[in-house]
């Protein structure tokens, strides 16, 4: 441990803690912009300068480790001065439309620019504004970047390389001209980004954003002649009230679906129950695999970030991952077939919606293995901030809204599909139903503790009655990339490629709390918990969809709507 | 390329030789010569002026010591570099050997800019002439000795250390963050020695004569000869050596330079663009790193650049802010949103839409670069802009506000 004195007071951290952290430990919050808990140091916007007795001029409190004995200061007139000139450097060469007015601002509520603001104290630009001008990178299915608002922090390159393994963003261009941007400025669509929003997340200004889907939505409820049907993933409950000012981690199942409906949408299902399908199609599949000696490991398919990852990145894994399609896909081709012929409506009157946690999906509904005879699985994804926004301008609050109820016939669910939006939650929801299926025993305790956690990359031993599986499960994908160099030695492998699984989606509320995985996660574990029914193959419902329709899991009937047939690899179409 | 004035040391020392000096080095052993070189006082010529030995011992335990000699050159007005490599490259190359046998290191880079075309070729052919000796060097001295020649890209940040490494690494030249200073943890994670070209073309010098005699050159801090690049408003521009503080400005401009042809002189920036001006009556000051660093600019590159009456200063600083806003690496906000804001607020003036409190607005980020920047580019490219605002105030006010 290190003692040291931050404005004269005293603080013990261990070694190697920088003087920025130390400071906040005890509440002293430095400014900063590129700095983030979760990345490595960066060193561009200077902000976090402080004094140290004893040592010239002013380092930079992200970067310099703590010494015994050191004596900081971190709020002199003379270092707040400095700060408020270089934060105002950034506000004068910023898009014209900013210069802190903020009240009109689409971004302002993850803004730190206008947090800063306020912490510092700015009321006063005194430098010149400088006209500037920026490209929208709109080439992704999933996420639009705007250069006139990147403040070239570096959040999104180090993300995107460091925490993701893709590194598709870097700076580019020289002097005064850098930006982030692309290989050949080819564009985010046009290279191997997964789509995955991460650096979305990170982003203290917005300048990357999810592709907005609202408005097609709402032209599609307003036309009478489309039957607008909506779902919603599992993790989304957990979040969306972080919108409106709750706790991370509250459900708000209930009101959400009664928001959905005031806002028009004419059905309203639950992805937890296509979740519910997705473990019976993909524990059939695993079954079949390890009891034929077929080609293991199998690997989880229900991301479409780490799906694209895998096209990139680890293409000789292709035969390794599950066909299934994701919940989202596997719900949408259901609308469009079962649901269709049940309700008497045609297909292409349809228009299926999704609100996912994630923005991966908005490209994945756009596959061409998705789509058939010009029928789109999933027409339209939305974010959970997507969704809240749409609430949010119809002026509802959603915590108050009165508690409503999932439509017939996809209405019940189980705590297994709700486990999809965390890391783990796949693995642990496939072998509560892989064993019993296997053993044709109960099984003795629900529970899988050593996958479930936030956690990088986590393993398992399981015995299935004398027969013992190896499984792996991985979230964020340099961690997914470290666990399949050793992808030989287990049997399953679940992967995820957002940090803490679809809790910590690139679409989902952004927030700042360094504990806000946790909650989410607690949240979730906490439903499953008091669920009625906990294991997917006890799903009346999902019993039902078999009888009939479906036949049995991995039928002809399954492979022809609930799995992917074509090879990957296949380039995306835009609509 | 103009012709050097009043070099001495340089040329003396550079016959094409048999590696004399280098051979009385291998004698003593890398411990004595260290000892030499403390006794030299030498100190870098690349701009800062820290101790050559200083930097050396922070390295000198340390196995696998890559040692980078930096001929990037960028500093305009500067061309000493330049003319060594062409002029004087076996000095330079017997400087590389003795520091790369003291240093024992066998991993050597010379980074010369890209627009050196002639030192480039100068310095080859050095290598090609010398092939026997070099030989016997990588077989008897240092085995395991190679040197590669690299060109930069022509941006001036990469002549700045940490930069400059990660040019060679193949990335993008800006700065990393000290610590962990080169020394320690440079190219490849390897403790890395970077040294001016002209640093260690003394080192032969010091071999050869001893650090004593050395040191019995110039004055405390600055000692041993110093090249001078004088260009700019001058009779006879070009390359000169000088002892340091023995010799003042104005002696290097009127005796040695011939004073201004037409008209008086106006401003003086004494070692490059990153160093504030002298203005006529600062000029009776000895020219060595104290002396100049006393009177709150600095020696730099040793870029003496002249002005005459007929220069205008708010058009000097325009040319500086345009400098340094298109050399910015980029990467950190002081600098490049500084200097972007310098320019700019400096141009409106000259289109005579500026303000008065421009002059203000301009300190005040030249102040913020100068305390928050992340390296010396940034740290200094107020340095000129601001003491012309300060001595020739009317220039920018005049006419224009
Ligand atoms: C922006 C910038 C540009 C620099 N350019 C050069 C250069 O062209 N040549 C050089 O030798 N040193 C240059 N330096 C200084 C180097 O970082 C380094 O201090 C020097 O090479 C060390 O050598 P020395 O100790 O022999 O002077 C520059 C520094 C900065 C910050
Ligand atoms: S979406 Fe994911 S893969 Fe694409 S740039 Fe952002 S972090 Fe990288
Ligand atoms: S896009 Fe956002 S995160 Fe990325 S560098 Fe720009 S401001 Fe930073
Ligand atoms: S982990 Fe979830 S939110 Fe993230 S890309 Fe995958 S499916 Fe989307
Ligand atoms: S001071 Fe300028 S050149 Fe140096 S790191 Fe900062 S932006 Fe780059």
């Amino acid at each position: 441990m290190i003692t040291l004195k931050i404005n004269d007071k005293s603080v013990k951290v261990t070694e190697g803690t920088s003087i920025f952290e130390a400071a906040e430990s005890i509440g002293c919050k430095i400014p900063a912009l590129c700095y983030h808990r979760d990345l490595s140091v960066y060193g561009g916007c200077r902000l976090c300068i402080v004094e140290i007795k004893g040592r010239a001029g002013f380092p930079i409190s992200c970067a310099t480790p703590v010494e015994e004995g050191m004596e900081v200061l971190t709020h002199t007139p003379e270092i707040c001065e400095l700060r408020k000139n270089i934060f105002d450097l950034i506000i004068a060469y910023y898009p014209f439309e900013c210069q802190l007015k903020c009240d009109s601002c689409a971004t302002n509520k993850i803004c730190e620019l206008r947090q800063l603001a306020e912490e510092m104290e700015i009321n006063e630009l005194k430098f010149v504004p400088i006209a500037r001008q920026g490209e929208m990178d709109d080439s992704s299915l999933a996420l639009k970047f705007d250069s006139s608002r990147c403040i070239n922090c570096g959040r999104c390159v180090r993300v995107c390389r460091e925490v993701q393994h893709v590194g598709i963003l870097t700076p580019s261009r020289r002097g005064p001209a850098t930006q982030v941007s692309t290989f050949m400025d080819k564009g985010m669509g046009n290279v191997d980004c997964t789509g995955c929003g991460q650096c979305l997340l990170v982003c203290p200004v917005g300048a990357i954003q999810e592709n907005f889907e609202i408005n097609q939505v709402l032209a599609a409820i307003a036309d009478p002649k489309k039957h607008v049907v909506v779902q919603v993933a599992p993790s989304v409950r957990f979040t969306i009230g972080e919108e409106f000012g709750e706790k991370a981690g509250v459900n708000l199942e209930k009101q959400m679906v009664t928001a959905l409906r005031k806002l028009n949408f004419d059905q309203i299902f639950d992805t937890v129950f296509s979740a519910d399908l997705t473990i019976m199609e993909e524990s059939a599949e695993f079954i079949k695999r390890f009891t034929e000696g077929a080609k293991l490991p199998l690997i989880s398919s229900c991301c479409p970030g780490w799906i694209r990852f895998a096209e990139d990145h680890l293409p000789e894994l292709k035969d390794n991952l599950s066909t299934c399609k994701s919940p989202q896909q596997m719900f949408g081709a259901l609308l469009k077939s079962y649901y269709a012929e049940k309700k008497g409506l045609e297909p292409k009157d349809i228009v299926s919606v999704s609100v996912m946690p994630c923005t991966a999906k908005k490209a994945e509904c756009m596959r061409p293995e998705m789509i058939e005879n010009g029928i789109y699985d999933v027409d339209y994804v939305l974010t959970t901030r997507e969704l809240a926004s749409m609430i949010q301008s119809r002026g509802m609050h959603l915590p108050e809204l009165p508690e409503g109820k999932y439509d017939a016939p996809f209405g019940i669910t189980t705590g297994a599909g709700l486990l999809f939006g965390v890391s783990g939650g796949v693995m642990e929801a496939a072998l509560r139903t892989a064993y019993e299926l296997i053993t044709k025993e109960e099984l003795p305790k629900i529970e899988f503790d050593d996958v479930r956690g936030l956690k990088g990359i986590k393993s398992a031993e399981i015995d299935i009655k004398g027969t013992k599986i190896k499984v792996a499960v991985a979230n964020g994908l340099e961690n997914s990339w470290q666990l399949l160099k050793h992808a030989d030695d287990y049997h399953f492998i679940e992967i995820m490629a957002c940090t803490g699984g679809c809790i910590g989606g690139g679409g989902q509320p952004i927030s700042r709390d360094p504990d806000v995985l946790q909650k989410r996660k607690n949240g979730l574990y906490k439903d499953d918990k008091n669920m009625k029914l906990r294991k997917s193959h006890k799903n009346p419902a999902i019993q039902q969809l078999y009888k009939e329709f479906l036949g049995h899991p991995l039928s002809e009937k399954s492979h022809h709507y609930l799995h992917i047939n074509a090879d990957l690899q296949s380039p995306f179409i835009p609509k | 390329m103009p012709e050097h004035k009043y070099l001495k040391k340089f040329i003396e020392a550079s016959p094409s030789g048999d590696f004399a000096n280098l051979r009385k080095a291998v004698e003593y052993g890398r411990d004595k010569c260290l000892n030499e070189l403390e006794i030299s006082g030498l100190v870098g010529r690349g701009g800062a002026g820290f101790s050559t030995a200083a930097k050396w011992k922070f390295a000198w335990n340390s196995p696998d010591v890559v040692l980078i000699c930096n001929g990037d050159e960028g500093e305009p007005g500067s061309f000493k570099d330049r003319y060594i490599l062409e002029n004087g490259a076996f000095l330079l190359l017997e400087g590389l050997l003795i520091s790369a046998f003291m240093l024992n290191s066998s991993e050597v880079y010379l980074y010369i800019r890209d627009e050196y075309k002639d030192a480039l070729e100068a310095f080859h052919k050095c290598l090609d002439d010398n092939l026997d000796l070099i030989v016997w060097y990588c077989e008897q001295v240092n085995p395991g000795f190679e040197l590669k020649v690299v060109c930069g890209g022509g941006a001036y940040v990469c002549g700045d250390e940490t930069s400059l490494i990660n040019s060679l690494e193949g990335k993008r030249p800006h700065s990393r963050i000290k610590p962990p200073y080169p020394a320690e943890k440079g190219l490849r994670g390897l403790p890395t020695i970077v040294n001016n070209v002209e640093t260690l073309s003394n080192l032969p010098l010091i071999i050869r004569d001893g650090g004593e005699k050395f040191s019995s050159m110039g004055v405390e801090g600055s000692r041993g000869s110093k090249l001078i690049c004088l260009s700019g408003n001058v009779e006879k521009p070009g390359l000169y050596e000088i002892e340091m503080g023995k010799i003042t400005l104005e002696e290097i401009i009127y005796t040695l330079g011939g004073g201004c042809p037409n008209g008086k002189l106006k401003f003086v920036i004494p070692g490059g663009t990153s160093t504030a001006v002298l203005a006529p009556d600062g000029l009776k000051i000895a020219v060595d790193y104290g002396s100049l660093r006393k009177a709150g600019t600095s020696l730099g590159t040793g870029a003496v650049i002249v002005a005459d009456e007929s220069v205008d200063a708010l058009d000097a600083a325009c040319n500086a802010a345009d400098f340094f806003m298109s050399e910015t690496c980029g990467i950190c906000f002081p600098c490049k949103e500084g200097n972007r804001q310098i320019d700019h607020l400096l141009n409106l003036i000259r289109q005579g839409k500026g303000q008065e409190s421009y002059l203000k607005l301009i300190q005040d980020v030249a102040l913020t670069a100068s305390c928050a920047a992340r390296c010396g580019l940034g740290q200094s490219c107020g340095n000129m802009v601001t003491s012309l605002i300060d001595k020739f105030r009317t220039d920018f006010v005049g006419a224009k506000l």
